[in-house]
């Protein structure tokens, strides 16, 4: 199987039907934004063996300082309990991140990623945020 | 699956690919779910019905002072954003880095690619988190 490359996976966003755009401080990262709800970003590490999908959830700035060690201990605490999934800190924000090994990677995982991210936004929403959930999930992928 | 890969990927599977990686393998008898990884740091391969995890086990929580905690944990999830694969979770009061396999399609060569990932991310992030190791971590 070939590895599949960033030319290959805009062609599969287009065939998922999302718009998107290039953000320029994503350039170095061959980023693409989905213009989607919650906003999803595309990026590839540096050799261009992985590609990453990541929601923006909360920019590290807005955590109460005295609630962090629960808030990011939360986190953690989700990761042990999530599979392939996982909440990270990039670009000075909370989100959720899945990597693939674009070595492996078909379409449908990479489409079924990006329902994952919505689940796990609403559970995010729910659990960690405690707010009503969006239903992002349901509304995008139904 | 490809070649002379099995079709069912069970516990047995998974030991005879470590032992062909040539990793030295035990079963704790307390816990004879799961396959001990002995060396150091130690790590823990858990077979399950739809995904196996694979943790290396980085310290207990408990011997990081408090102050320090919010620091480690905030670093830990910096940490697993530059990660490929793999993240850090907290389990109880161990901390771990962790690789989930998908066991519907995995094979040899992406268990043995997520074991080398693993330990080579340790090795690559070790430094960045060996300010808390005085604290008897790792």
């Amino acid at each position: 199987m070939d590895r599949i490359t960033p030319v290959e996976i805009e062609e599969w966003i287009k065939r998922m039907g999302f718009r998107y755009f290039v953000d320029p401080e994503l350039k170095d990262y061959n980023g693409l934004v989905i213009d989607i709800k919650p906003r999803i970003i595309v990026y590839f590490s540096n050799e261009m063996r992985y590609s990453h999908i990541m929601t923006l959830l909360k920019p590290l700035a807005k955590i109460d300082v005295p609630s962090r060690e629960r808030f990011f201990k939360q986190l953690l605490e989700t990761n042990a309990e999530w599979n392939l999934m996982k909440f990270v800190i990039m670009f000075r924000t909370i989100g959720i991140k899945i990597d693939f090994d674009l070595d492996s990677l078909s379409f449908d995982e990479f489409k079924d990623g990006f329902k994952a991210l919505a689940v796990a936004h609403d559970e995010y929403k729910r659990l960690i945020e405690g707010q009503e959930s969006d239903n992002m999930a349901n509304a995008m992928y139904g | 699956m490809v070649g002379d890969e099995p079709a069912v990927v069970n516990r047995k599977v998974v030991e005879q690919w470590i032992e062909k990686i040539g990793l030295p393998h035990s079963t704790p008898p307390d816990n004879p779910e799961v396959i001990l990884i002995d060396l150091k740091p130690k790590m823990i391969i858990i077979p399950g019905e739809k995904f196996m995890r694979v943790s290396l086990i980085l310290g207990n929580v408990n011997q990081i002072s408090t102050e320090r905690r919010e620091m480690l944990y905030q670093r830990l999830l910096e940490l697993s954003g530059q990660m490929n694969l793999m993240k850090a979770s907290l389990h109880g009061d161990t901390l771990a880095f962790d690789t989930d396999f998908d066991m519907a399609c995995i094979d040899y060569r992406e268990f043995k690619d997520g074991i080398i990932n693993t330990l080579g991310g340790f090795e690559k992030f070790k430094k960045q988190i060996a300010h808390f190791v005085q604290d008897g971590m790792i």
